[in-house]
Formats: C-alpha cells, sequence, structure tokens
C-alpha cells in the first residue's frame, strides 16, 4: 500500500529562528538511502520554508491569494514522503524511525502524519 | 522550478464525503492536459482522515494518535507535485484548479503552494 506522509517541524525552523542541526543533515542521507534501497521509500521532497509559499483560498466562488508566512497557522509543511510499506503498521513503524532520527539529532519536537493514498499518477 | 501543492478540502471531505460526481468526470481530462504539458509530475489524492495516524514528538516522546484530528485546522486531501517556469506560473495553475473545484460544485477549498528544495524522486 502506498502512504504519504508530511513532516511538520517546529514553526521556528521554518520561520529559519532555529536552524536544523548539522547532525541532523548529516543523518537525513544515509537513512533516505537505506530507505530507497529496501524499496521503502518511493520519493521524498523537503520545501522551502513558508515564507517563500503561497495559499489560495476559494470561498464560494471567489478565490483570495496570499503570501507566506502564515502566522496563523498552527501546522506548517516542511517536508514530504511517498512510502510503500506492506500495512499500516509498516508505516507507523517508518513514520516512528523517522521521529526518532530527529530526536536523536536535537529536534526533538516534530510531527509526521501518515496518510494512505486513495490513487493518482506516477505516485 | 519544482513546486509542491497540498490541497485542503472542507472537513466533510476529508472525513469521507465522496465529490461531486461532474468534479470527478472532469478531473481526468484536466490532469491528462496537465500530464502532457508536462508541468504534472505527480499527484494522488489521500484516502479520508479517520483512516489517518499522526505521530507527535514533544520534548523527545512520541504519541501516536488516529485520525480523525479534531485539532488539526489545516489537513491535507490530496497534493500535487508540479515543475513550472515561475512561482508565478504556479499560482496561475493553482488558480485554475480551484476554479475547476468551484464549476463542479466544491466552492470551498484551499490549495498551498511550495517551492520544493531539494529530494529523492520528486
Amino acid at each position: 500500500m502506498r502512504y504519504f506522509m508530511t513532516i511538520l517541524p517546529p514553526k521556528d525552523v521554518d520561520s529559519g529562528k532555529r536552524p536544523v542541526p548539522q547532525s541532523l543533515m548529516d543523518a537525513m542521507g544515509p537513512f533516505v538511502e537505506k530507505a530507497i534501497a529496501s524499496g521503502a521509500m518511493i520519493s521524498t521532497g523537503g520545501l522551502k520554508n513558508s515564507a517563500t509559499g503561497v495559499r489560495l483560498t476559494g470561498n464560494g466562488d471567489r478565490i483570495a491569494v496570499m503570501d507566506g508566512p502564515f502566522a496563523e497557522s498552527k501546522e506548517i509543511v516542511g517536508g514530504y514522503a511517498v512510502f510503500e510499506c506492506p500495512s499500516k503498521a509498516e508505516a507507523i513503524q517508518a513514520a516512528t524511525d523517522f521521529v526518532n532520527l530527529h530526536i536523536e539529532h536535537g529536534m526533538p519536537d516534530i510531527v509526521v502524519e501518515v496518510r494512505e493514498i486513495a490513487g493518482g499518477y506516477n505516485i | 522550478m519544482r513546486f509542491f501543492m497540498t490541497v485542503t478540502p472542507s472537513h466533510d471531505y476529508l472525513e469521507g464525503k465522496p465529490p461531486p460526481q461532474s468534479l470527478m468526470d472532469a478531473m481526468g481530462p484536466y490532469m491528462g492536459k496537465a500530464v502532457a504539458d508536462g508541468s504534472l509530475i505527480s499527484t494522488a489524492g489521500l484516502k479520508p482522515l479517520t483512516e489517518g495516524t499522526f505521530l507527535s514528538a514533544r520534548g523527545g516522546r512520541i504519541t501516536v494518535k488516529d485520525g480523525p484530528f479534531a485539532e488539526s485546522k489545516e489537513l491535507i486531501g490530496g497534493y500535487a507535485v508540479m515543475e513550472f517556469a515561475t512561482k508565478a506560473d504556479a499560482i496561475r495553475a493553482a488558480t485554475d484548479f480551484i476554479n475547476l473545484h468551484i464549476e463542479h460544485g466544491v466552492p470551498d477549498i484551499d490549495v498551498s503552494v511550495r517551492a520544493v528544495d531539494g529530494g529523492y524522486n520528486f
């Protein structure tokens, strides 16, 4: 089954006030390589910070366009990953490993959301 | 430039209400066109939030919670990875996508447009 995971870092990391620890950046390469080699990780991306983002809101028949940063938002997506796992339990295990990698490398507050993909194109 | 877009519909859709048939019928040709012109790299719709799981680390302790996530406001119904020459083009495409929803009976929807910094196979 295909799973889609969003990574929600702390807001001060997204804003750039708190730098991503170098040891986390160093550990991420081998972690991702291992996940790809095992066939579990299909694709992943880290996003530029939300200050460079845009949010479009359709409300009735009008569209409001707002530039980032989004001060009122509790949750800012920092990155995503698509995983192939035989079961939801294994997807949650993969997400737990990912969170633990952050904890071990100085980012002890991070949220990962795990969702199954219903269907799509080139996923 | 590569862009990552998230689509946030209203909560009833996130919890499994099916989209209007006319929107589903219009989505195929819309996506076919975006694939053909090279702008759409990959896209997916997600299963309802009620089937999702949320892992939260606070101070190094992980809590695992099953959906739905009542306290969350900005939840994702689907996403797309797209390629555009400029951010303005990406915003134009997001506007078209919202208009498609408005025309087909889903007038309340949010799209977030973010540039991808790097990654693997994105």
